[in-house]
């Protein structure tokens, strides 16, 4: 017989749901994890939806949080299979004109990374050196904001802390109040330098022109500047290490199962109704399904106030974090004509194409978030295969690639097939242009995937992939709301562990993590931190 | 990272590597799987190639439901759940003949269509099953799959083999001598009447791996039918939650499960198999990882002793025998549709009202002798579809959506698998990229094809198509060589203790503590946890395996007199 009784649930095996539940598990909760889709990951998966043999990250990419995040210490998944390489040349933008191309490498080789700024400026290659320095220095404290639930901290105090740290680099306290672009603006001179940050500031969930979000670019960015990972067969086997830590904890979990309500009895979260059946949970119920789907579809208004309902309405998805990812199956890598100049560029992991420069950027990021596709076809792409055989048939290359696109909601279903059909010719185009053996012989297969299709497929809203917009009255301690943003839920043992809570989107498990601070706290089962790592 | 030691070391994560490390793990053995891919369960696939929309590029349905594995892995436990279908098969003809043939839950279905066309096969259609009845039907089916091979078995007389003797005991009225030697498409031509119940009772069981045409092979074909009619159905979510819950039956018992992590090399030291070797581009870099008690290959057997086995270790003869094994059976061509109305096909679609719609449709199923050419063009020595005709073009068209919501998204429909039957690489006429080549014309023809037949599948009814090839199927599973799904043709040469050669009849090998464990072995591929469940028996044999209370062995299983274990 089937058990239908836990300790805790856990809805969705997002990787916040996941690491959620290897921590309860190991505290010594009989835990149920719930899946709608077939496989585990969320937003961690890796397939083959072109061409058979060629696998494309179909959402995460590049991984930055893997030194800092607990779960991999804490469960050794590094011998469940988690390998990775860093490229040494980790950020490139090329442009069409001849000029050289930026290149940014990872944090022990800011030698190259120097004379490639300094192509353009010297002085925006030391200022960019040094500011890049510093953040990987804080790399500690950075990663104990992350893996703690968020503290209130008034904005003055912020910007004091931000000029003690970065002061004596041009660095101000109220920087803090800035937004991201005025701050790049301010510290380089470069346009083509700004134009790589400024792409780099909105894909780490800094909206450019968002004021309030200078500190946490100074900081929080410019740390994952070049800290970029290959996860060696694709993003999902994170996933699966994931899931098997969760096995070998003892964690049931139930995969083509969705979730349809939470069950609620006198204030108190009791179970699950699921297209299988109910599941009740004795103790806990941890949803890693976004805000509103969480409140108002799976419990329901009639068990919330008036006020959390009106806070559950009003949480934005996007247009920040909206992505489109495209994928290529390819005969050979793109080489590029700025490897005469510099030839990191060719084997460079992460590498945008179709920018010209500073303005550019700017234009396609407000165009895209104020709902109008971005007549510039430009895309941010990594090709794995360079570094990983398995994820292309030998002597083949798999591209995959980032659009920032508008918001699902923003096109109708018939725009968003257009621009399925019409939107990678367009990429390709001014890839050749940059790249001339990105011709269409190159080319065996490509295919886009649009936010709307992202919403249907994880459930995240709007295709925005922090579930919930990364604007400063939606961050930190206000993330979702004020009133939710210690994980905990107005109905009793309900708990949020998805990135619409602090800190948001991106593979760090942070939310689980931190979910399972406010849970251990509240049950009292004992701190998972540890005195070697301090969070 | 520091080498390793395990008891067993497993060589690929497919369905029957994991199925014998969940054993071998259960078995308190430290066990580790190596599987070169990012994700276990080899053809226990399935992809969301748009969002919300599931497809199965390779198996499809449950054949293994009478596997003891189920018990006694307590796979119900580790999330294995089943969607079981009121109607699993049905057969249209060019000339809108249609038969609902319902399942062994709804029995009734097919009386009703053969009532309409040819009341005397009403009784023959499920009569095996039903008065085999579930108990006599798995007792069966276990003789022919779960029993390793006999040992000296050419000596026996082929009536005293498992299978036979309990055909003999179950079905007395049906038993005559000439039944062992016949093959299934004369026994259909001799006990069925209806043309397309003949056509679909064929290729029904040619996807099950046995060909139709081949002598001695009838009661394997009629076992692939009943493999399918015992189940009825299919894991629920499709066939990687299957593959899930073996895995997690592994880890839940302390296996090692290491993805990402292709083997270079299987050392051998003093004839015996001693670990293993990662390839240099396995995820983990060049390691060794040292087994104990024995090595178990579960990739081909090609691929082991030419890939795998260092020549030097091995006598060339036996090497010239196993180049010699050819893998080519018949290769499948898979397309996947995503569409917003099920096909209503023509003439007598009546027969499909959606409540009871089947789930594998065979059509065109006009009659016995277009399967018997699809055989030949899929088998015979260079051949290949002389053209696209209907005569050319049988489907599976599978669909699970209609009894298994998580498949699709609401107001869309998935036809996947739908499966053609196409010449092995090596095989065909027009160069072994041929189908390839091919690709477009052969999606084109089936589709038009599917169009007449079901006249609502053309226009917008039709929202997009995916197919793999036999070589794309290859390129996701280097075991399917060629795209054939079940390693080896299930012919009688090939078939039982002859499988791969009878030399690795029992699964044993040369090499000492080298064990195989592939559907190159019997009882061949679908998924069945069969070869190690067979498998086990002779690690048992052999001392090294010394499971619980909870394993039982096959009771037809003869013991190996010069067992290593045993002396």
């Amino acid at each position: 017989m089937r058990r239908r009784t836990y300790d805790a649930i856990v809805i969705g095996a997002g990787h916040n749901g996941l690491c959620l539940a290897a921590y309860l598990q190991r505290a010594g909760l009989s835990t149920l994890v719930l899946e709608r889709r077939h496989e585990e990951g969320g937003g961690v998966n890796t397939e083959e939806p072109v061409r058979a043999g060629f696998r494309h990250n179909m959402h995460a990419q590049y991984m930055e949080f893997f030194d800092v995040m607990p779960m991999i210490a804490d469960f050794g998944l590094e011998d469940l299979g988690l390998r990775t390489v860093m490229p040494e040349a980790q950020a490139g933008m090329v442009f069409a004109d001849g000029r050289p191309p930026i290149v940014l490498h990872r944090p022990d080789l800011l030698d190259r990374t120097r004379r490639s700024i300094a192509r353009y400026s010297a002085a925006d290659a030391d200022r960019y050196v040094a500011l890049k320095e510093r953040a990987a220095s804080f790399q500690g404290m950075i990663a104990g904001a992350l893996y703690e639930l968020p503290a209130i901290q008034p904005l003055e105090v912020q910007g004091e802390l931000l000029e003690a740290g970065f002061g004596d680099l041009g660095v101000s306290a109220n920087f803090v109040a800035k937004s991201p672009r005025v701050v790049i603006d301010e510290l380089f001179e470069t346009p083509e330098l700004r134009a790589l940050l400024y792409r780099a500031s909105v894909e780490w969930g800094a909206p450019l022109d968002e004021a309030g979000l200078g500190g946490m670019f100074i900081t929080f960015v410019m740390w994952t500047m070049g800290n970029w990972k290959l996860s060696l067969g694709g993003t999902h086997t994170l996933a699966k290490a994931m899931t098997q830590a969760c096995y070998r904890e003892g964690v049931d979990l139930m995969e083509s199962t969705a979730v349809e309500q939470v069950l609620v009895e006198n204030g108190r979260a009791v179970g699950v109704r699921t297209t299988d059946g109910e599941y009740r949970a004795e103790r806990v119920v941890a949803s890693n399904a976004d805000l509103r789907q969480t409140l108002l579809d799976l419990v329901g208004t009639e068990h919330l106030s008036d006020r959390w309902v009106r806070r559950a309405r009003a949480f934005r998805y996007g247009p920040s974090h909206v992505l489109g990812t495209t994928a290529w199956c390819l005969r050979d890598a793109p080489a590029y004509s700025a490897a005469r100049i510099d030839p990191d560029i060719d084997r460079c992991f992460y590498t945008v194409v179709g920018f010209d420069g500073d303005e550019d950027v700017l234009r396609y990021i407000r165009d895209a978030y104020s709902g109008r596709l971005p007549e510039q076809a430009a895309a941010g792409t990594w090709v794995n295969s360079l570094w990983d055989r398995s994820q292309a048939p030998p002597g083949h290359h798999a591209a995959t690639g980032w659009f920032f696109l508008p918001k699902a909601s923003a096109l109708s279903a018939a725009q968003w097939a257009e621009v399925r059909a019409h939107h990678n010719d367009r990429l390709l185009a001014n890839w050749r242009l940059v790249a001339p053996n990105m011709t269409a012989d190159n080319v065996i297969a490509h295919r886009l995937y649009t936010p709307d299709q992202m919403e249907q497929k994880n459930l995240m809203r709007e295709g925005d992939f922090s579930n919930g917009e990364f604007s400063f009255d939606q961050l930190g301690v206000n993330r979702p709301f004020p009133e939710a943003s210690s994980y905990r839920t107005e109905i009793d043992g309900l708990y949020l562990c998805g990135p619409s809570a602090y800190p948001g989107g991106g593979v760090h498990a942070a939310c689980g993590y931190n979910a399972f601070k406010a849970i251990a706290h509240d049950l009292g089962l004992g701190s998972p931190v540890r005195a070697e790592r301090g969070y | 990272m520091r080498d390793e030691r395990f008891d067993v070391v497993v060589v690929g994560g497919g369905h029957n590597g994991s199925t014998i490390a969940a054993y071998l793990a259960k078995s308190g053995l430290s066990t580790c799987v190596l599987e070169s891919r990012p994700e276990c369960g080899g053809g226990q696939e399935n992809t969301e190639v748009r969002p919300g929309f599931r497809i199965d590029p390779h198996a499809t349905y449950l054949y293994g439901g009478a596997a003891p594995g189920f018990d006694q892995l307590e796979l119900g436990k580790y999330g294995m759940r089943m969607v079981y279908y009121p109607s699993m098969a049905g057969v249209v003809t060019t000339d809108g003949q249609a038969a609902n043939m319902g399942s062994r839950w709804r029995p009734d279905l097919a009386e009703q269509s053969l009532a309409r066309y040819s009341p005397q096969d009403q009784a023959g259609a499920g009569l095996i099953f039903s008065e085999l009845g579930e108990t006599g039907a798995r007792e069966l089916l276990r003789a022919l799959f779960w029993t390793p091979p006999h040992f000296g078995e050419s000596e026996l007389d082929p009536a005293d083999l498992p299978w036979w003797q309990v055909f003999r005991e179950r079905l007395p009225q049906f038993w005559s001598d000439r039944l062992v030697d016949m093959n299934y498409l004369d026994f259909l031509d001799e006990f069925i009447h209806w043309e397309p119940l003949k056509a679909l009772s064929a290729i029904g069981a040619w996807y099950c791996g046995a060909h139709p045409g081949w002598d001695g092979m009838l009661l394997q074909a009629l076992g692939g039918t009943l493999l399918y009619q015992y189940a009825s159905g299919a894991p629920r979510g499709g066939m990687h939650t299957y593959a899930h819950a073996i895995i997690r039956c592994a880890l839940a018992h302390g296996a090692r499960v290491i993805t990402n992590a292709p083997v270079g090399e299987i050392i051998v030291r003093d004839g015996r198999a001693v670990g293993v070797q990662l390839a240099e581009d396995a995820a983990f870099g060049e390691k060794t990882i040292w087994a104990d008690k024995a090595v178990i290959s579960a990739i081909d057997v090609q691929h082991t002793f030419q890939g795998l086995v260092g020549r030097r270790h091995l006598d060339p003869s036996f090497l010239q025998r196993i180049a010699d094994i050819s893998l080519k059976g018949g290769s499948l061509f898979v397309m996947s549709v995503i569409c917003r109305e099920l096909p209503r096909y023509h003439g007598r679609a009546d027969a499909f009202p959606d409540e009871v719609y089947p789930s594998c449709v065979v059509a065109p199923g006009d009659s016995l002798e277009w399967i018997r050419i699809q055989t030949r063009d899929a088998y015979s020595s260079r051949t290949g579809p002389t053209s696209f005709g209907p005569e050319h073009l049988t489907m599976m068209i599978c669909t699970h959506d209609v009894y298994d919501s998580t498949r699709t998204v609401d107001g869309y429909h998935v036809l996947s698998p739908i499966y053609l039957e196409m010449p092995p690489p090596a095989y065909d006429v027009s160069g072994p990229d041929g189908v390839n080549r091919h690709k477009d014309r052969i999606t084109q023809a089936a589709l038009d094809l599917l169009g007449q037949l079901a006249p609502n599948m053309t226009g917008a009814n039709i929202v997009d198509v995916f197919v793999n090839t036999p070589q794309d199927s290859e390129f996701r599973n280097t075991g399917m060589v060629g795209g054939n799904w079940y390693g080896i043709r299930h012919s009688e040469d090939q078939w039982s203790g002859n499988r791969p050669l009878p030399e690795l009849g029992r699964y044993r090998t040369p090499i000492e503590g080298l064990y195989l464990c592939n559907q190159t072995s019997h009882p061949g591929g679908l998924c069945l946890m069969a070869v190690p469940y067979n498998l086990m028996h002779i690690l048992i044999e052999d001392g090294i395996a010394d499971p619980g209370s909870w394993w039982y062995p096959s009771p037809f299983y003869v013991p190996d007199p010069s067992a290593r274990g045993a002396a």
